[in-house]
């Protein structure tokens, strides 16, 4: 049965591959952990819901449409206010490491709490768009939602790799993120790159909070927490600021999961994460990909 | 070509740049020395826009740029190579001088990268050996002529280099000063800052000496080479006369 197992794993994984590269890209640059990342996943999935249940009635590939326009404005509409209310100021302090880390914090409890009480406290039926129902494959059970969710991250994850790595704005992005002040000097708006990695980032967030809301089949206001928490852990044990490594140890975190809950048991589960944390920690300190100062 | 009047900058409560006056002309090479934590440093950040004066005017080409952003100076045809070999390490050498010409407008960039790598491997042949390199693994005359390259791509029309011999062995630092002669002699004005007096004021048309915020002295390189003060406090003895 392991390669069941390996199959669910995967599909978590991917949600936390879309959660990891979305920090990385954040993280790299700012150089501050963001507590309230998760919350852009939250933001996503209630954008989507807000995108779907506004249009009830008109078609519905116009409705699914609409509902990946709600997904990305709210996303994007939260990243950016929290580059410019929170992360905009902060970096202009003397430590910004340990203040944004306090601040995001807070940022996500009172997230949390303006959802919770604005929208609703308890679970939220998402639309079941793509069958969850397993079908049998070479003798393993495969959702749809499954490939739908594997597919989506491996596009996004190589798009992201390819802008980063390929593209003139990519390059800005490892320009600020290795030098902040030459790049300064370079005459490279840094402001505008900022910006730009918040919206990017906030993509791949709203992403992720969609593909959550189709496998579970609920929101709620609270779901972006954990998950933001293991996309973090991810991005570390990819190498911090490695947008591939980011992407391959979110699946493995995925896979960690669902053989831990498997083989060993399932009341850890939210655990092995950091468990594997730990120990590639020990072992390799700058992450499983991670060099230093690796793209 | 260059006016800087009674400029004052400083960090916090520190008052560094105490009234600071001084001027280059198109097509000079005009050194400033001064001991450390002079202020150099911080008067080059200054001109460039990385810091914003209290007081005081940066006046190129004889437009205002003192409170204009670090870009715009750039675009304007400023640029500055900084203090300790800045360099975007992950970034192959190519990628490095690519992001140097960031600011051109975008018709341009294409057709001015090309001519500019030219110029710039002519100049350097050994970044154009190490091109496909990360920049971060180059030794430390190689980061300093890439740090000089990157900043010649923007086509700068007013070159700031500080300190560009500092902790480069002897033989490297005469490298990068005959690259700067050349680049004069290509149309390039620049102000550079140096530690090594003797061997900027050899290639220099004129400079000042600052001492704790403000300029002390000024004239023509072979003034200031043979002021006494001078001579007793930046040039001193060489090394050689020393040990002999
Ligand atoms: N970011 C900063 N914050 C606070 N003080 C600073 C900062 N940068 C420089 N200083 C202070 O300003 C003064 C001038 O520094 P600056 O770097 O301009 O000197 P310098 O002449 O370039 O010296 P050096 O020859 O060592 O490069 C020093 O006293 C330094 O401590
Ligand atoms: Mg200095």
């Amino acid at each position: 049965m392991t390669a069941q197992y390996v199959v669910d794993g995967l599909a978590l994984g991917a949600v936390y591959a879309l959660l990891a590269l979305s920090y990385s890209l954040i993280f790299g640059v700012i150089r501050i952990v963001n507590f309230a990342q998760g919350e852009l996943i939250t933001l996503g999935c209630m954008g989507a819901l807000a995108g779907w249940s506004l249009s009830a009635g008109m078609p519905t590939p116009l409705r699914v449409g609409l509902m990946v326009l709600g997904a990305i404005a709210v996303s994007c509409a939260g990243g950016l206010a929290m580059e410019h209310f929170l992360f905009r100021p902060l970096l202009k302090r003397s430590s910004p490491t340990l203040l944004g880390l306090i601040a995001s914090l807070g940022a996500s409890i009172f997230l949390q709490n303006v959802l919770r009480l604005s929208i609703s406290s308890s679970d939220i039926v998402f639309p079941r768009l793509v069958p969850v129902d397993p079908l049998g494959v070479f003798g393993l059970q495969i959702a749809p939602v499954q490939f739908v969710l594997l597919a989506t991250t491996a596009v996004l994850a190589t798009m992201t790799v390819l802008f980063v790595e390929r593209t003139r704005l990519g390059l800005t992005i490892i320009a600020v993120r290795d030098n902040r002040e030459l790049a300064e000097a370079n005459g490279i708006a840094v402001a505008t790159v900022l910006r730009g990695v918040f919206i990017a980032s906030s993509l791949l967030a709203a992403a992720a909070g969609v593909m959550m809301g189709l496998y579970y089949g609920v929101a709620r206001y609270d779901m972006g927490f954990l998950p933001g928490i293991k996309g973090f852990t991810a991005c570390i044990l990819g190498g911090l600021g490695n947008v591939r490594g980011a992407a391959v140890a979110g699946i493995l975190l995925g896979l960690a999961e669902s053989l831990g809950t498997a083989y060993i048991s399932s009341a850890y589960k939210d655990g092995y994460a950091f468990v594997l944390l730990i120990a590639v920690l020990l072992l390799r300190p700058h992450g499983l990909f991670g060099d230093g100062d690796a793209r | 070509m260059l006016r800087v009047q009674n400029l004052r900058t400083g960090y916090g409560n520190l008052e560094v740049l105490r009234n600071v006056s001084l001027h280059v002309d198109a097509g000079e090479i005009v050194v400033l020395i001064g001991a450390n934590g002079a202020g150099k440093s911080t008067l080059m950040n200054t001109i460039a826009g990385l810091l914003r004066p209290r007081e005081g005017k940066v006046l190129f080409l004889g437009e205002p740029i003192q409170s204009r952003r670090a870009s715009e100076i750039v675009s304007r045809g400023i640029s500055l190579v900084p203090e300790g070999r800045q360099l975007f390490a992950p970034l192959t050498v190519l990628e490095n001088l690519t992001l140097g010409a960031y600011s051109l407008p975008r018709k341009q960039r294409t057709l001015a990268v090309q001519g500019k790598l030219e110029e710039i491997w002519g100049l350097f042949p050994i970044l154009y050996e190490r091109r496909r390199q990360p920049a971060g693994t180059l030794s430390g005359g190689e980061q300093q002529m890439l740090a000089v390259g990157r900043a010649l791509m923007s086509r700068p029309k007013l070159l700031l280099l500080d300190e560009p011999s500092m902790g480069l062995a002897p033989l490297v630092a005469k490298e990068i000063f005959l690259a700067i002669r050349r680049l004069r002699e290509n149309g390039t004005t620049i102000l550079l800052v140096e530690q090594n007096a003797r061997a900027a004021l050899a290639i220099a048309t004129r400079g000042y000496v600052l001492e704790v915020g403000m300029i002390v002295a000024e004239g023509k390189s072979e003034e200031l080479s043979s002021s006494k003060e001078i001579v007793r406090a930046y040039l001193g003895k060489d090394y050689k006369e020393v040990w002999e």
